[in-house]
């Protein structure tokens, strides 16, 4: 904020330099309400924080945080009430953990077949396929385990109707997008000349592509890695649905990880009282991991970003000491992972120097090993692809033969051969158009300002890690602070207005980083050109630069939305489950199409579950409509490109 | 180029306006419509949440939002102001008072409040009842009916019974076979339900025994298998001879060919058979509630919804559900609390 005070004291040098524009109101106003927008992240961040606490006050009046943190028992009913959170946070990281140990080779895997040994074709089909695995929202996912996966392991493994390994397995097919997409930036980053080398001295590109790019680009993986673990951390509602409400140390059988709790508050029959305050308590615990993890993965990826430009002293110097310490961490595991793989590389080698005594591999042997490596990152991508032909194939056996003209316009009555979704629909789409009129100003706002305005202050530094902490938040996280906040606190009730809000902070993140986006491809010279001939700052940005950043800004809006869509957790603590007609206004209580899936793939009657499939082929659809305008969008705009 | 553009901002703009003030000023239209059709919000117990959507279903004078999230968040959204009607599978406790910050010794042992809390008086109305099934395999012939002293040695972790003929008073007819359990988790009203019927003093410091499920226990001969999903609970006991298990009697009014149901007494003789008919006399059958803020007024549309839930029409519906009307365990309720509106 300091430096708007400062331009404010220059006033006095008006008088003496003619050119000097007058104090320009509309100008300044503008900015400060930009200032705003960019600033409410902060009020958003500190609502977080007071929903956590206040919700979690009641509880620790009660129970010790010490007991909470370290007791062992987990029984949350009325009359026995032990609350010792590890069972929760144990099932939380076997959960998030195995489906690590599945989904990060994967994605590893299938970014370094990306990044080096796909052809541009081949990278042209794959990157759009693993968008759309990215794309699925998670109330999909987790039908598909229910009702497709989980049966699988209850007829052959004789698993519990629910269990883990089924919600293991969607979240392990969740986190590979995440992982994909960050570990081929960082591998593309890695300089070409580095390839060049190894290529040049006789290496073949699968040895360039293990032993140089990958250590080389090793944080970013470390990275993606981190914000995959994250994901699976803050994952709710496949583990709501599929994982069952019972601690667990078995695969096969139930395990209740902290998310999933915090969602059975929101829709289970808890006791009065403590059961239910324990909720916020295991949020704050689970809120602090996920978003420890993330932010750590986050500014790992900012630093091989920045990388590229030289450093001072003084900068690193600058890096707060936590994150340090926590770089020091996870470095040190990642060098001991390195150190046990290169024992047993040792091991492998000693064993081959006995089988070959001494000989060196014949540049065939190293082709073949090429082949066959190729051969094996390359297949984690046909597994990735597989999964999505099941899961679509599923879903469209199961709901097509529920969609009809019925279906569309009726509403979700008690018999399923007339029930519809048509006020379901109808409350999504306000959701959305409320959650775009607030989230827009702000987002949008707050991107102009950070990016034209803002000097490199510390204050502008907090507000940028603040927005892009606010992505680390999870989903149910943003369930609580709906259900408190802007529900209880704010009193606006279980209604459109409460959900849209929560919703706007949680697209903000994204449409901060996408209108900045935008707005850094428009080149500096027009601003240099604007500002040459006398525009003042708005006007270049109102006149010059806004005009061309349009359509990349309207890209990440329609993305965005299509997050906001898919969500069910944020919205699940005020989301009705039966309306007759769509919302009449901002006040009333609404339905929504994940949470109507989520109604009905739990109701005992299987009719209903074909219902459920079909409300997700509604929504597959709308998503898809969503991002096929974001692509024309882009596409028209960069063939109209004039620079 | 630019000015083609500024076009556009300003179409964007125009666009979005029209849509913002289009959905506030249907907001407000639709609050000045609402002489004819007036929303309301129900929240509250996933018991009642099937019952709650079928009756929004049907009534006309309103258009309801219905959702769950359990007998607490109903009432505590009531009292919060949140909601217009909260649904409770259980009464009104001082818990519920104390929560919001009111004083809990204002709630009376029935579930009814001697004064508001925040401006809200929560008054009780019961809608339909709500029975339990214990179910067993139907080749067991050895319990077809069970007292609540054989129900406890089978459930809770007090001395318990591991086999079946460990069961007191079945030594003689039943087999040397292990007890298998198949019932709802502790997230589910009924489980909270049922150990409230067998447990004596549950959830006061004076209980006796802990249930199987939270048995602290580490190798119980006897497993409690819970499952929030019926069907599941259904599979089990119809697979297994020497299961049994417990859920909804709707569930098992559609299912009676799968399994058997046991005849239950309170005491130690007077065994009952569940039926709808029967419900007055079988001891696991409980009443499910509506509650409202203050006595509606007549012309009000809460009273008129309280009017068609107690009608014949609206009592209709509660079998269709799987509960039990109201007139099958006392003509009187409703005829009582029609009196009031």
């Amino acid at each position: 904020m300091t430096h708007l005070w400062n331009r404010k004291k220059s006033k006095g040098a008006v008088q003496k330099n003619p050119f000097h524009q007058r104090f320009n109101f509309s100008e300044k106003t503008i900015v400060i309400l930009l200032f705003i927008a960019a600033s409410l992240a902060i009020f958003f961040s500190a609502a977080i924080l007071y929903t956590l606490i206040d919700g979690a006050i009641p509880f620790f009046q009660k129970v010790s945080i010490i007991d909470f943190l370290t007791g062992l028992t987990w029984i949350p009913t009325e009359s026995v009430q032990l609350f010792g959170v590890l069972p929760l946070v144990i099932n939380t990281l076997i959960i998030a953990g195995v489906a690590l140990l599945i989904g990060a080779p994967l994605g590893v895997a299938a970014s370094i077949y990306l990044s080096e040994f796909a052809s541009d074709r081949v990278r042209s089909i794959v990157k759009p396929i693993i968008e759309l695995l990215a794309g699925i929202p998670s109330i999909v996912f987790a039908f598909f385990a229910l009702m497709f996966i989980s049966p699988y392991f209850v007829d052959n493994f004789g698993a519990s109707y629910f269990n883990a390994i089924s919600a293991i397995i969607v979240i392990a097919i969740m986190i590979m997008p995440i992982i994909i997409s960050i570990s081929d930036d960082a591998m593309k980053a890695v300089p070409n000349h580095l390839r060049e080398t190894s290529l040049a001295l006789g290496a073949t590109k699968w040895e360039t592509a293990t032993k140089i790019v990958m250590p080389a680009a090793s944080s970013g993986i470390m990275a993606s890695i981190l914000l995959g673990l994250a994901r699976g951390i803050g994952e709710t509602m496949v583990v709501l649905m599929v994982a069952g409400g019972r601690v667990g140390y078995d695969l096969l059988q139930p395990m209740l990880p902290m998310s999933g709790y915090i969602g059975r508050v929101a829709t289970g029959d808890m006791p009065p009282g403590l059961s239910h305050s324990a909720g916020f308590a295991v949020g704050i615990v689970l809120f602090v991991m996920a978003y420890g993890i993330n932010s750590l993965g986050a500014r790992i990826v900012l630093r091989i970003k920045t990388s590229t430009s030289v450093k001072s002293a003084k900068v690193a110097k600058k890096r707060n000491i936590i994150f340090r310490i926590l770089l020091r961490i996870s470095e040190g595991i990642l060098f001991v992972f390195l150190k046990i793989g290169g024992a047993i590389k040792s091991v492998f080698n000693k064993i081959r120097n006995l089988i070959r005594k001494g000989k060196l591999p014949s540049l065939r042997e190293r082709y073949w090993k090429q082949r066959l490596g190729i051969g094996v990152i390359g297949s984690s991508i046909i597994i990735a692809f597989i999964f999505l032909i099941i899961l679509l194939w599923f879903v469209f056996s199961e709901g097509l033969s529920g969609l009809s003209p019925t279906f569309l316009t009726s509403y979700p009555s008690r018999f399923p051969e007339k029930a519809g979704i048509f006020p379901v629909i109808m409350g999504s789409v306000y959701l959305m158009l409320l959650t775009m009129i607030f989230a827009a100003p702000i987002g949008i706002g707050a991107a102009i300002y950070l990016n034209e305005f803002a000097k490199d202050t510390r204050y502008t530094r907090f507000l940028r890690r603040i927005i892009q902490n606010l992505a680390g938040v999870p989903s149910i996280v943003f369930g609580l602070l709906g259900y408190l906040f802007f529900a209880h606190v704010l009193g606006f009730g279980m209604s459109l207005l409460s959900a849209s809000l929560v919703l706007t902070i949680m697209v903000l993140p994204i449409i901060v980083v996408a209108t900045e986006e935008a707005l850094k491809s428009v080149p500096d010279s027009f601003r240099e050109a604007a500002r040459g001939v006398g525009s003042t700052r708005w006007q270049t940005v109102r006149h010059h630069v806004l005009p061309n950043a349009i359509p990349g800004i309207s890209t990440g809006l329609i993305l965005s939305l299509s997050r906001a869509i898919g969500e069910t957790a944020p919205v699940l603590f005020i989301v009705s489950f039966f309306t007759k007609t769509p919302p009449s206004g901002i006040m009333d209580g609404f339905t929504a199409l994940p949470s109507q899936i989520f109604y009905w793939a739990q109701h005992a009657k299987p009719e209903f579950h074909t219902l459920a499939a079909s409300t997700i082929i509604v929504l597959l659809f709308i998503l898809l409509g969503m991002n096929t305008i974001a692509i024309i969008i882009r596409q028209r705009a960069q063939s109209k490109r004039d620079w | 180029m630019i000015r083609r553009y500024n076009k556009k901002i300003k179409m964007s703009l125009v666009i979005v306006t029209v849509l913002a003030s289009g959905v506030v000023l249907s907001g407000c239209l639709g609050g000045e419509d609402s002489g004819s059709i007036p929303s309301l919000i129900q929240t509250g117990s996933s018991t009642v949440l099937p019952l709650a959507i079928a009756w929004a279903e049907e009534f006309d004078g309103a258009e309801i939002s219905v959702s769950g999230g359990g007998s607490s968040h109903g009432i505590n959204a009531l009292l919060n102001g949140d909601a217009d009607l909260g649904d409770a599978s259980r009464l009104l406790k001082g818990s519920d008072y104390s929560k919001v910050g009111c004083d809990e010794s204002l709630v009376n042992s029935d579930g009814t409040a001697s004064a508001a809390c925040n401006g809200v008086l929560p008054i009780k109305w019961v809608v339909a009842y709500d029975m339990l099934a214990v179910v067993v395999n139907p080749q067991n012939t050895w319990a077809t009916q069970l007292n609540y002293t054989q129900l406890y040695k089978i459930f809770t972790d007090d001395d318990p019974a591991d086999y079946w003929d460990e069961v007191p008073g079945l030594s003689d007819t039943a087999p040397h076979q292990l007890i298998e359990i198949y019932a709802p988790d502790e997230a589910s009203g009924t489980y909270d339900y049922f150990f409230e019927e067998i447990i004596p003093d549950w959830g006061k410091d004076t209980q006796a025994g802990n249930t199987r499920l939270e048995t602290t226990e580490s190798n119980p001969l006897v497993i409690y298998n819970p499952s929030a999903d019926d069907n599941v609970i259904l599979n089990a006991v119809k697979d297994q001879q020497y299961a049994i298990g417990y859920f909804g009697f709707a569930y098992y009014a559609e299912n009676t060919n799968d399994v058997s149901v046991v005849a239950i007494a309170d005491g130690d003789s007077n065994y009952e058979e569940p039926s709808f008919s029967n419900v007055a006399n079988y001891p696991m059958a409980r009443p499910l509630h509506i509650y409202t803020n203050g006595k509606p007024e007549s012309g009000n549309v809460i009273n008129d919804y309280l009017k068609y839930v107690l009608s014949d029409v609206g009592q209709d519906i509660v079998p269709e559900v799987g509960y039990v009307r109201l007139s099958l365990v006392d003509a009187d309720l409703i005829t009582d609390q029609l009196a009031l509106l």
